[in-house]
């Protein structure tokens, strides 16, 4: 999805894991999903770089769909789409 | 070379000492000798070897660098067996093994924020990117070969 797409999505959750580092990031996004409806979607805010690499990977593992990143000032916002 | 559907190695590389690069490197070029495609992911005082500048500061001839401590009366002997024998320097290794396409380096993104380092300009260029655990396991998961330094 490019970035127009991305900001129109509606997420279904949104976690907000800025200010802890790697493996903060991931360990919120594992917990939150686990609220997130099958098909909807979550969005991840992290400050982390690493995680621009790092949750795309733990997305597909999962059989999730990782759908892309928006950059913000100190920040990205990562969109994730969970598995049917 | 690709990595594509080749053997594959990581080097968690922890330390950041000269005589640690300098022994790391010397295995990573004899796996890519082999074809196996090397990934190093950096950890603590390997993340602050790769940092902007820090490479030269760590010449495999220099006695004054950053050496184990434990060892460094034997650092000047080392040093000139080293000469003698022309040995290459850690980083040299690394560079041509990078030229062939077979060496991939990831940091570990909560190390580099250790060093204030939040973004890849950071680091030495034969950095690759920033990465989290996550991924660090996958490569362990796949790779053939792993290596702790």
């Amino acid at each position: 999805m490019d970035v127009e797409e991305l900001k129109n999505l509606k997420p279904d959750k949104v976690v907000d894991a800025r200010g802890t580092s790697c493996p903060g990031p991931l360990l919120a996004a594992k917990k939150a999903m686990a609220e997130v409806p099958a098909g909807g979607i979550m969005e991840v805010l992290s400050s982390d770089t690493g995680t621009r690499r790092d949750l795309p990977k733990w997305a597909k593992k999962m059989g999730h769909e990782f759908l892309g990143y928006i950059e913000e000032p100190g920040y990205d916002r990562l969109f994730i789409k969970k598995k049917g | 070379m690709s990595e594509e559907g080749g053997k594959k190695a990581l080097i968690i590389l922890f330390n950041g000492t000269v005589d640690a690069l300098q022994m790391m490197a010397s295995l990573a070029y004899g796996l890519t000798a082999m074809g196996i495609h090397v990934y190093i992911f950096l950890q603590t005082w390997g993340v602050w070897a790769f940092l902007k500048g820090n490479p030269e500061k760590l010449n495999h001839l220099d006695p004054n660098a950053r050496w184990s401590e434990t060892y460094k009366d034997l650092v000047p002997e080392i040093i000139e067996n080293m000469k003698k024998a022309g040995t290459a320097n850690w980083y040299e290794l690394l560079q041509e093994m990078k030229e062939d396409g077979m060496l991939t380096v990831y940091s570990c993104s909560t190390a580099a924020l250790q060093f204030g380092v939040k973004s890849k300009d950071g680091f030495d260029e034969i950095v690759d990117d920033i990465t989290g655990v996550f991924e660090a396991a996958q490569l362990a998961e796949e790779c053939d070969i792993f290596y702790y330094v």
